[in-house]
C-alpha cells in the first residue's frame, strides 16, 4: 500500500465534524436569538 | 381522490377551507439530516463522532454494506456531516444552557445603519432617525435593558 494512502487511512474525520459543528452551532445560536428576542418582546 | 374529498373540495368556498382538506396528505419537508438517517448514515456519523480513524471506518462492515453507486464515499460523508449538524442544532441541554447564559451575561448592543442603507428610507422613515440617536452606538448588558428600549431597538430595526 502506498505510504499516502496509509497515513489518509490512520487520519480522522476530524475537519468533516469542524464544519458540522460550525454549521450546527451556527443554526443554534440563530435559534436561540430568535428564542431571546422573543422573551424581550414579553418585558 | 376519494369521491368524498372530491365533494369536500367543491364544497369548499375558501382556500383555508381547501387547505384543512389536503393538511393529513402534504408531505412534511424533509431535512437534510432525516434523508441521510433514512439511508442508514447514523451508523457512520457515530462512529466520526467517537473520532474513529478513517481507515477504521472505510474498513468497517457498516459502512461497506452502505457502500453503492449511489452512496459513494463522499454523499456518506455528506449524509454524515448533516447529521451531525442537526444533532447540534437541537440539543435541548445546550441550548437551555445558551439561553440562560445569554439572559445573565449576554449583551444587546445596536449600530446605525450604513449610509448605503440609510439612503433607501423612505421619507417619513428618514425623519424618525433623530429619535433613535442614542441607539445610533449603543450596548447594555440584556439583563438590565428596560422594555421602552426594546420596543426602540425593534422599532429602529425596522425602519
Amino acid at each position: 500500500m502506498h505510504y499516502s494512502r496509509i497515513i489518509e487511512l490512520r487520519s480522522q474525520f476530524t475537519e468533516l465534524l469542524e464544519e458540522a459543528f460550525k454549521e450546527g452551532y451556527t443554526t443554534l445560536f440563530k435559534s436561540v436569538e430568535t428564542e431571546v428576542r422573543g422573551l424581550l418582546s414579553e418585558l | 381522490m376519494t369521491d368524498e374529498i372530491m365533494a369536500n373540495i367543491l364544497a369548499a368556498s375558501t382556500l383555508k377551507q381547501v387547505e384543512e382538506i389536503y393538511k393529513p396528505y402534504k408531505s412534511k419537508k424533509k431535512t437534510k439530516a432525516m434523508i441521510a438517517i433514512e439511508k442508514g448514515f447514523q451508523v457512520v456519523a457515530d462512529m466520526i463522532k467517537q473520532n474513529i480513524t478513517a481507515g477504521t471506518i472505510e474498513k468497517s462492515e457498516e459502512f461497506q454494506v452502505l457502500l453503492s453507486e449511489e452512496n459513494t464515499l463522499e454523499v456518506i460523508l455528506e449524509g454524515s456531516h448533516f447529521i451531525v449538524a442537526a444533532e447540534v442544532s437541537s440539543h435541548s441541554a445546550m441550548r437551555e444552557d445558551l439561553v440562560e447564559t445569554l439572559k445573565q451575561y449576554g449583551t444587546i448592543s445596536s449600530k446605525i445603519k450604513t449610509a448605503k442603507a440609510l439612503e433607501k428610507l423612505n421619507e417619513k422613515d428618514t425623519k424618525q432617525i433623530p429619535k433613535f440617536d442614542i441607539y445610533a452606538d449603543f450596548s447594555c448588558p440584556l439583563f438590565k435593558i428596560k422594555p421602552y428600549q426594546i420596543l426602540a431597538l425593534n422599532r429602529g430595526e425596522n425602519l
